[in-house]
């Protein structure tokens, strides 16, 4: 095969050919069954592939990283191991120190048996229990304004009188579902909606980066629409709410994706659906099966 | 400064191109130590492509270079990472895929099996385009290849992949299942 024909095969098969390209190299294949058997088989080798590691993608970061990249690094930090020679094995301790390290567990044993603890060490104590009672984890860091603002920017563009707001009709959360993963190429998971609202369909929605799934919904006091992004952030414990672009919009991580909802609805009617999209999904966090290994 | 925190916002394909390409049923066995040193490479990997871009202006630098970016860090992290093993190993650069591939040289291994199986040039270069989607110039770039090269390189994986996933045939079959003649010798 020519190599030019070759390299046409592997950009159809990877998707990376113009509109025009692609039907031009359809046409190709229609006239040598051969070209378009070859490009059969690599695509299907191509979805066995990503379903062999698909595994990997819904599963979050640590939160350290997570952290990481939202602060902005200054020129020239580097993390403590950036010239370090990486090493297979975890540093073993040697003889001597482990050694030195059991005379100094029993020196520091003789003496606390004998030491009685002064008053003040006591109050420390009793102060960092005191607080460990009172403390609260912080909020995880997840780029919620973002979120919100392509939501509300997508419900304004999208939901106008006499347009339609969806490409996509369906009232059934789970056709949904298999649409929106078709198109977007990735697993989404969309919550079940409450009674309270219902759904009109689905969408794509433009996001910084990749695009987003957009679905709209239909409340007794007007529309609302809800973002849903792959995000690697730890799920949030319920949704809060949030200013963007003149409107309130309900924001909450959950399964690796990001969710915004804005609508026509006063704040305490977002966030009453908001709460009622984000406790199913919560709770059927544990039935869903974790994928790989 | 380029946006390339926004950039790096869906860190979802790089993570899974990371996992899928360090195990290697090598030096990576299973997932949690995979795990462990993708979070090690990508931390690296993104302070450099940080500092790479710092000195550049901000305008010509577009989000997705960025992208494209964290990926050629760690691309050449990794590569470097595994040139350090091989040599501790005392074996050469070739010759860990080579023993790598011979592990698994049998026709009708699974799919990831398959992709393991692959000499590190030819995983990289499928795994980079077929997991993170990147497009061809996008990935030729990132592995610091032209684009013939990388043309030829999925060729040279999809052919191999083909091959071992096949299901045998019925001569392998039976070559596999004939007990091998012992090599042994009358002793008096």
């Amino acid at each position: 095969m020519e190599a030019w024909r070759l390299a046409d095969l592997h950009a159809y098969v990877d998707d990376c050919l113009a509109p025009d390209e692609r039907l031009a190299f359809e046409k190709q294949m229609a006239e040598d069954p051969a070209l378009a058997r070859r490009a059969a088989t690599w695509r299907a080798q191509n979805s066995a592939i990503r379903s062999a590691f698909d595994g990997e993608g819904p599963r979050a970061f640590p939160i350290s990283i997570v952290r990481h990249q939202n602060e902005i690094p200054g020129k020239g930090r580097r993390p403590a191991s950036a010239g370090a020679r990486p090493s297979r094995e975890p540093s073993r301790p040697s003889l001597s120190n482990l050694d030195e390290a059991v005379r100094a567990a029993a020196d520091v044993g003789e003496e606390s048996a004998f030491r009685t603890l002064p008053l003040w060490r006591l109050g420390v104590a009793a102060l960092f229990v005191g607080l460990l009672c009172l403390w609260s984890p912080p909020a995880p860091v997840f780029p919620a304004k973002r979120l919100a603002e392509a939501a509300a920017a997508g419900f304004r563009a999208f939901v106008r009188p006499d347009v339609a707001p969806v490409d996509f009709v369906s009232r059934d959360s789970g056709e949904s579902q298999q649409w929106l993963t078709a198109r977007l190429s990735r697993p989404v998971y969309l919550p079940t909606p409450p009674g309270a609202i219902s759904m009109i369909g689905a969408r794509i929605a433009p996001y910084p980066g990749a695009p987003a799934a957009f679905l709209v919904y239909r409340a007794q006091d007007g529309l609302a629409g809800l973002l849903v992004r792959p995000l690697d952030a730890p799920s949030t414990r319920a949704p809060e709410l949030i200013a963007a672009e003149g409107r309130d919009a309900a924001v909450w991580t959950w399964r690796g994706q990001g969710f915004a909802l804005v609508g026509d609805l006063d704040a305490q009617s977002l966030l009453k659906i908001a709460n009622d999209l984000f406790e199913p999904a919560a709770g059927a966090a544990q039935a869903i099966p974790d994928r790989g290994s | 400064m380029p946006p390339l925190n926004d950039s790096l916002t869906d860190l979802s394909d790089l993570r899974r191109f990371g996992l899928a390409l360090t195990r290697d049923d090598r030096f990576v066995l299973d997932h949690a130590a995979a795990s462990a040193l993708v979070e090690r490479l990508f931390r690296q990997a993104s302070f450099e492509a940080v500092d790479a871009s710092a000195g550049c202006d901000a305008k010509v630098i577009a989000r997705e270079d960025g992208r494209v970016r964290a990926f050629a860090q760690f691309v050449r992290l990794y590569r470097r990472h595994v040139r350090r093993l091989t040599l501790d190993d005392g074996e050469g650069w070739d010759e860990s895929a080579e023993s790598a591939r011979g592990k698994a040289a049998s026709a009708g291994i699974g799919m990831a099996a398959a992709v393991r199986a692959l000499p590190l040039e030819f995983r990289e270069t499928l795994l980079i385009v077929v997991l993170a989607k990147l497009t061809h110039r996008e990935a030729a770039s990132a592995l610091d290849i032209s684009l013939a090269t990388l043309v030829a390189r999925l060729t040279k994986a999809r052919e191999r992949i083909s091959a071992l996933t096949r299901a045998p045939t019925a001569a392998e079959t039976a070559g596999a299942a004939a007990p091998s003649v012992p090599h042994l010798r009358v002793v008096k």
